[in-house]
């Protein structure tokens, strides 16, 4: 009993081995691509641990030709605005959401979830024409309302659940002790909701960094182009220098891949709403 | 909230409604502006490329979500329980989900690459092919190096999703089952599946809306091409409008796409509704 017990263990490590190493092929790719030197890139067969490590390529990358510091910022800026705006806008109307029900009430909460599923593509036309008519291609005002024109219902809808488990009753306890409502929002739900805002910003932070689409139709200087669309120009030259643009999109992961760890488990609770418990 | 709302989501959409019923190419400005009624709708519906994009997109989604909710399972079946280095795993398996998709597509461009890709190289050791192919060259392996890539980024959201729900399942049905002689199969069947339904219905919903709006993943690999192979409506819609500068089509295609869109998030609404 034991000795198959044994058996199945090692083969659920056999698979998983084989199952994640299929999963992290194309990252290993990514990281030995991005320490190669251009030359060695066209060697046959492909050396999957480079010989020497190029470590030169990042600093190419950021303040060489391509100017990869300049998307970088951009999109920091990008996405910063997207998580502030989603934030502040997002958390009175859940707030107002979880706590009052009035008429049609089902239904906004209907239209929050119904934008997150739409694509920015639906949007894309009438935004780039209110855009054009105020002069504002080629801003980040622009981008970032457009992306938390996406990012804002998600945002309710996720606020609104979380601010769902957060009882009335201490709210309440306060108003009886004087505090007004708004002190109340300020002082005990705003705390207690902190983790909550905390998941939204970093979620709409991502949100506003992987844009492509808005970027695409509304930034045409280089100097304004975030780090999604400057990766998709590299891609469009004739000639690549696949290991800069390698390095350029490992440094693009790695805020997004440090950012995401803290919202994984609540995001996929959040959106999958009471099928998940 | 509801101002910035109504500005930026209502009312492009509604925009988009009358602009589909306008002639309108930004290039063609001798011709004008026009109201055309639902010209715009006919003559996309007696172009074959719209059909053709149309099951393209069809058979994009479904493969793609089908390819999703098979391997996200085989993890979450892996994954479900505790058991030594679990939590290594699960790390590693996060890699596709955190690199953002222009990231990976670009990625995914190099080891595709039909004269020093990876692919080709590791195809070849392994004789599963005896020379480099053009992976992105051709219509079928184009849309197929697309859609892996996809699947690529969106097998740990449903790996996630479904253990979640696995290990929802109470103990004591196994138990029971194992107690009248269930085989595994038996229980994976008649227990796992039958309990995980829910949550398999709420991930499929969101990974399907998810796929169909893909446009990360195909824009930079392709851009649609080699000859349409992988245009699916989104990217149709791109290119229409900002390729050809033609609002009036564009706005009908991103309508189109709007009704699919609204469909489906009706069908998730009924499951998630809070009550």
């Amino acid at each position: 009993m034991k000795k198959r017990k044994l058996g199945k263990e090692s083969a659920r490590h056999l698979v998983l081995i084989v199952l994640i190493l299929f999963m992290i092929f194309p990252s290993m790719i990514m990281l030995s691509t991005s320490l190669k030197a251009y030359d060695k890139l066209f060697y046959w067969p492909p050396h999957l641990i480079p010989r020497s490590w190029e470590w030169i390529n990042y600093k190419v990358v950021f303040v060489g030709a391509y100017h990869f510091y300049r998307a970088l910022l951009n999109s920091f800026i990008i996405a910063m605005g997207v998580a502030a705006l989603s934030v502040v806008l997002g958390f009175p109307a859940a707030y107002g959401l979880s706590r009052y029900k009035f008429k049609g009430h089902s239904t906004v909460l209907f239209a929050m979830l119904a934008t997150q599923m739409f694509s920015p593509v639906v949007f894309l036309i009438s935004l780039y024409q209110i855009v054009r008519a105020y002069g504002l291609l080629n801003t980040y005002t622009s981008v970032i309302f457009a992306a938390a024109a996406l990012s804002v219902p998600m945002a309710v809808w996720l606020l609104h659940g979380f601010l769902s488990t957060v009882p009335v009753e201490i709210e309440e306890a306060a108003n009886v002790d004087g505090a007004s409502r708004l002190q109340s929002i300020v002082r005990i739900v705003t705390p207690l909701a902190a983790p909550g805002l905390a998941m939204v910003s970093i979620y709409s932070f991502i949100a506003g960094w992987n844009n492509l689409l808005f970027p695409l139709v509304f930034v045409s200087n280089e100097v304004m182009r975030p780090v999604a669309l400057a990766l998709s120009d590299f891609a469009g030259r004739n000639i690549v220098f696949w290991n800069l643009m390698m390095a350029a999109g490992v440094v693009a992961t790695f805020p997004i891949a440090t950012l995401f760890n803290f919202v994984q488990r609540s995001f996929v609770k959040g959106i999958t709403g009471g099928a998940l418990k | 909230m509801g101002i910035f709302l109504a500005g930026l989501v209502l009312y492009p959409i509604l925009k988009v409604f009358w602009e589909s019923t306008l002639h309108n190419i930004l290039t063609r400005p001798d011709e004008g502006i026009y109201f055309v009624g639902l010209d715009n709708y006919i003559k996309l519906a007696q172009d074959p490329t719209f059909w053709h994009t149309l099951g393209r997109t069809i058979a994009w989604t479904t493969i793609s979500v089908s390819a999703k909710v098979v391997a996200g399972f085989i993890f979450a079946m892996l994954l479900a329980d505790r058991f030594a280095f679990r939590r290594l795993y699960l790390t590693l398996l996060m890699i596709p989900w955190v690199t953002p998709i222009v990231v990976a597509s670009v990625t995914f461009r190099w080891i595709y690459n039909g004269d020093y890709g990876d692919l080709n190289y590791y195809l070849q050791q392994l004789h599963i092919t005896s020379s480099s192919i053009a992976w992105l060259g051709h219509g079928v392996t184009a849309f197929f190096a697309a859609m892996t890539i996809d699947v690529w980024v969106g097998v740990p959201f449903m790996a996630i999703a479904l253990m979640g729900g696995i290990q929802g399942i109470p103990e004591e049905l196994y138990e029971a089952a194992s107690m009248d002689g269930a085989g595994m199969w038996t229980r994976l069947w008649r227990i796992t599946i039958p309990q995980l339904m829910p949550v398999i219905f709420v991930t499929t919903t969101l990974s399907a809306v998810w796929t169909f709006n893909s446009f990360q993943a195909i824009w930079p690999l392709t851009g649609g091409g080699p000859v349409n192979a992988t245009q699916t409506l989104v990217v149709m819609t791109y290119q229409t409008a900002f390729g050809a500068f033609d609002m009036g089509r564009g706005s009908a295609l991103a309508t189109i796409t709007f009704a699919i869109l609204i469909t489906f998030s009706v069908i998730y609404w009924r499951r998630v509704r809070p009550r």
